[in-house]
């Protein structure tokens, strides 16, 4: 199901983590991982997934 | 140049733990700003924030070594003798004579703060600033050893967010030094 979703859309979504993890953080679930990180005051945070996304989408 | 993946990381299993690593920083990061748990369960989720992002800081570095460097030389002594009575000097340590060897580290020495220094100090690729970062997330990384005294060590929000600030800048300059 987290490769359908990555799929999909490409970019981790907090859904993702959430299904690997088992966890509910408490985020929209369809919303984008690195989009939330960077509101949340993540910006690095937030660039290392985004090249972890574009490594997967080129990797598939 | 700042990279727009990481497929620069060609060791395809250390790339894939890298990317398993970020996605689990993430995840403890989102659980960290849930105001639903205690304060002191927040500062351990930083802690092992700090953990992962020591780790990979490291592992990237070690790549960086693996693939470009010239080896990080031990000093060793080899056919150490110790010199007759008569030329000790009654200190309770022996006099010897020996042969000084220098030879390459084996991996499992190359630790964060070897290759930090190596990467500061010889190869200069690596500025104060975010040697600074490396540093103060190393020290609390050594934390998880509990012998260890974990005094004046804050394991604060600013600097969870300093030591994934030195991933990124870690990653950026490793691309760039390939």
């Amino acid at each position: 199901m987290t490769k359908l979703i990555r799929q999909k859309r490409g970019d981790t979504l907090v859904k993702t983590i959430e299904k690997k993890y088992k966890v509910d953080l408490g985020y929209r679930a369809d919303a984008k991982l690195s989009t939330v990180l960077k509101k949340t005051g993540a910006p690095s945070l937030s660039k290392l997934v985004k090249l972890a996304d574009t490594t997967r989408k080129k990797t598939k | 140049m700042q990279p727009t993946d990481l497929l620069f990381i060609s060791d395809i299993p250390l790339r894939k733990k890298i990317i398993n690593a970020i996605d689990t920083i993430s995840g403890l990061y989102l659980i960290e700003k849930d105001t639903n748990y205690p304060r002191e369960l927040s500062k351990e989720i930083r802690r092992t924030i700090v953990l992962y992002a020591a780790s990979i800081i490291e592992a990237s570095l070690l790549f960086l070594y693996k693939r470009k460097a010239s080896p990080i030389l031990k000093t060793e002594y080899a056919d150490v003798h110790t010199l007759p009575l008569s030329l000790q000097n009654g200190s309770q340590n022996k006099l010897v004579i020996a042969r000084q060897v220098q030879s390459p580290r084996d991996e499992r020495e190359l630790m964060l703060d070897v290759l930090l220094k190596f990467y500061t100090s010889k190869e200069k690729i690596i500025p104060k600033s975010l040697a600074e970062k490396i540093i103060k997330a190393k020290d609390i990384r050594n934390t998880f050893h509990l012998s260890k005294s974990r005094s004046g060590l804050v394991v604060s929000a600013k600097v969870m967010q300093l030591s994934t600030d030195a991933v990124y800048e870690t990653i950026v300059i490793v691309k760039n030094s390939l």
